[in-house]
């Protein structure tokens, strides 16, 4: 069996926290304190859960990923034929759009502006 | 305020693209590697937003009771960690920027298709380059085009400073001449080719060209830089209309002529002519040597 070559430590763990800092957003900062103050002492509980759907579910998608040797529009050109990947290319855009831009602005106001300039 | 949740799962996907693109860069191309390290990768993400995400919620736990009103988002700021989700914001923009800089999309997408490996900005063994000419403090220039200011500096020009061979120009010609396609995969489209071969429209006397291809040898009647008669003595006939080329002031020339099926590719280093091409050394001994030589009108000459 041919022997599978790794990149370099350094390299790897370079591009894990560059991945790492691309996924951490705005809300993986403000959901978990909400969650543990919500759940009291059953935090650790609820912290699983998150955990199974928010790190679980990166690292299988990257499994899926290195299985498939494609991408999110390729993957879906392989389920659904040509117009998966045209939906999984309008899919991001729209997200990108509807939900990222909206959020990303009232969580900057709600945190960094309404705080600081209007008290 | 309700739409905090993480849609890390899609981004996965999608960045998932974008390491494999990573890994193709650093040369691992089987499946099998890329699948081992893509795993490992995947692994060490998700352990360290795991990490995160748990301390975050014990965050909430035990400092969340002091605030039971506030609303999602405000809490954090309550709890002083509001600005973090700037710099996250922050190192997102730098790392897409840095991402953008260092994915060098020439070498890609042409250089490394056509295996043209001695093709590169910023050739790595100077010394070996012929000298294309002379700096501000007649420092001779190999392997980079900048002056001395911009050599401190420690820069290449942008517009400029493309390295290359005879072999990989003979290359890149023939990829040319098969109108795009190398061993049956296509390099440039249609009309990128069209564009880039296209003939000069207008023969005005120092007419900027809409084809650099086309600098010298399209349109015989163009007296471009004076570089008519040169023409004449290679060609021995006012207009070839088919052929395409450029001329280097450092001495070089190269001509495709698909109706010849011919790629001539020469280099010289005669040097770069200060002011003007005409009565200057080395374009002089450029000039004679080609006539001397007899290269292109032995070639030519069985062809014409």
């Amino acid at each position: 069996m041919q022997k599978r070559s790794l990149l370099p430590l350094g390299v790897i763990a370079i591009i894990s926290a560059a991945m790492f800092s691309s996924h951490f957003g705005m809300e993986d900062l403000i959901f978990p304190p909400i969650l543990g103050r919500n759940m009291g002492t059953n935090w650790f509980v609820a912290a699983l859960g998150y955990m199974l759907i928010n790190s679980v579910g990166v690292w299988l998608a990257y499994l899926a990923c290195a299985h498939q040797n494609k991408s999110l529009t390729g993957i879906a050109t392989n389920i659904l034929g040509n117009i998966g990947g045209k939906i999984y290319t309008a899919i991001p855009i729209l997200i990108s759009v509807f939900f990222i831009l909206p959020r990303v602005s009232s969580a900057t106001h709600e945190m960094a502006i309404a705080p600081l300039l209007l008290p | 305020m309700n739409a905090y949740n993480t849609m890390n799962a899609i981004a996965a996907l999608l960045f998932g693209g974008w390491v494999l693109h990573e890994l193709n860069i650093r040369n691992i191309t089987t499946k099998e590697d890329k699948d081992i390290n893509l795993n490992v990768i995947g692994i060490l993400t998700a352990i360290l937003l795991g990490i995160t995400s748990t301390v975050l919620v014990y965050l909430g736990v035990s400092t969340g009771a002091a605030f039971p009103e506030a609303a999602i988002g405000v809490l954090s700021t309550e709890i002083a960690k509001g600005l973090l989700g700037t710099i996250g914001l922050f190192s997102f923009a730098i790392i897409m920027a840095l991402s953008c800089l260092t994915t060098a999309a020439a070498s890609e997408w042409f250089f490394t298709p056509l295996v043209m490996k001695n093709t590169t900005f910023t050739p790595k063994n100077r010394d070996s380059c012929a000298a294309t000419g002379v700096s501000d403090r007649n420092r001779s220039l190999r392997g980079e085009i900048c002056q001395d200011l911009e050599h401190a500096l420690g820069e290449v020009l942008g517009s400029d400073g493309l390295f290359s061979n005879a072999q990989d120009m003979f290359v890149f010609s023939r990829m040319l001449l098969e109108k795009g396609i190398h061993n049956t995969h296509r390099i440039f489209a249609g009309p990128s080719l069209e564009r880039m071969t296209r003939g000069v429209s207008n023969a005005g006397l120092f007419q900027e060209p809409s084809s650099y291809l086309q600098y010298i040898v399209g349109g015989g009647e163009n007296l471009v830089l004076g570089i008519r008669p040169l023409i004449f003595l290679i060609f021995r006939r006012p207009r070839i209309d088919s052929a395409i080329g450029k001329m280097g002031g450092a001495g070089t020339f190269l001509l495709i002529d698909p109706a010849y099926d011919l790629v001539i590719v020469y280099l010289t280093d005669y040097g770069q002519p200060e002011r003007s091409l005409e009565g200057d050394e080395g374009w002089n001994r450029f000039f004679r040597d080609i006539d001397v030589m007899g290269l292109c009108n032995m070639v030519l000459g069985k062809l014409v």
